[in-house]
């Protein structure tokens, strides 16, 4: 997002850069790569106007748009996902979700997991999605 | 299940370790107060040079708890606007209505930069802003009168 400063560790993991300045507060990262292996934190549903959509399908779709540009960004694509963890606030929304997920990423037939959880960050957050992937481990 | 993910754990950290005041806006960017007038900052459009003070200031998302960590937080300064991922510098203003404002915008965010035309409209008194962008469907934030540190729960 807006003035991202601070590039992060000079490790020598790579890291997609800052997207807000509570990332630079709190110093974590939504995506990191070590050796072949990247690690996408949890994704909300947030629209790229900003705008949440008040749909659990729509905001699992977004997550995972998210999440397959992060992996992008650090040199795999969605075939490389090998696991997902989904968290939804109502279980009603698994399937709709669990949708999106086969959408986005069922062709890699990643390892999949899907829980209710009693909040999110917020009350307007259906779904927050992470993801793990193995560059080169997907055709 | 209570759940407290690794990006809470950290807002908890940061919430308890955090003993910087959240930043004020400079006086001439957001800083819209609560008493601020929708129809006080009404212009003429083709006089708009800034983003009126009542739309200017900080909004979360209706439900939200103003906090820092919030992802549908809004800041409106006097010439840009951010929000989760993006940047938007105003090109050009205008206010059809006093508690209407049409902004084009120079957006950048996730590596990318494209332009994108928002409506944003006061509702409430000025409490409740809501905001659309090109054919997006309209989102309501509610004022904030800071971004603050706050745990999550």
């Amino acid at each position: 997002m807006a003035e991202p400063s601070d590039p992060g560790p000079h490790d020598g993991r790579q890291r997609i850069p800052p997207l807000g300045a509570f990332e630079e507060q709190a110093k974590f990262t939504r995506a990191i790569r070590v050796g072949d292996r990247i690690i996408v934190a949890g994704n909300v549903g947030v629209e790229q106007d900003g705008s949440i959509s008040p749909d659990a399908g729509r905001q699992a779709e977004r997550c995972f748009e998210q999440i397959i540009d992060y992996i992008r960004q650090l040199g795999g694509h969605s075939g490389d996902i090998v696991r997902v963890r989904m968290f939804v606030t109502d279980i009603a929304d698994a399937m709709v979700v669990t949708n999106a997920f086969t959408a986005a990423c069922g062709h890699a037939r990643p390892a999949g997991t899907l829980v209710a959880v009693s909040a999110l960050a917020g009350p307007h957050f259906k779904v927050e999605i992470e993801a793990e992937a193995i560059v080169g481990a997907g055709q | 299940m209570k759940r407290l993910t690794a990006m809470a754990a950290l807002a908890l950290l940061a919430a308890c370790s955090s003993e910087e005041p959240v930043p004020e806006a400079p006086a001439s960017e957001p800083a819209a107060t609560a008493s601020a007038s929708p129809a006080a900052s009404a212009a003429p459009a083709a006089e708009l040079n800034e983003i009126p003070a009542a739309f200017r200031g900080y909004w979360d998302a209706e439900t939200g708890s103003c906090a820092n960590w919030s992802d549908a937080q809004l800041t409106i300064e006097a010439r840009r606007v951010q929000f989760y991922e993006s940047l938007g510098e105003v090109t050009s203003l205008s206010q059809p209505a006093p508690d209407t404002l049409v902004i084009d915008f120079t957006m950048s965010g996730e590596g990318d930069t494209w332009t994108e035309q928002a409506t944003y409209r006061l509702l409430d008194g000025g409490q409740v802003l809501e905001s659309s962008f090109g054919d997006g469907e309209a989102f309501r934030r509610k004022r904030c009168e800071a971004l603050v540190d706050m745990p999550m729960e």
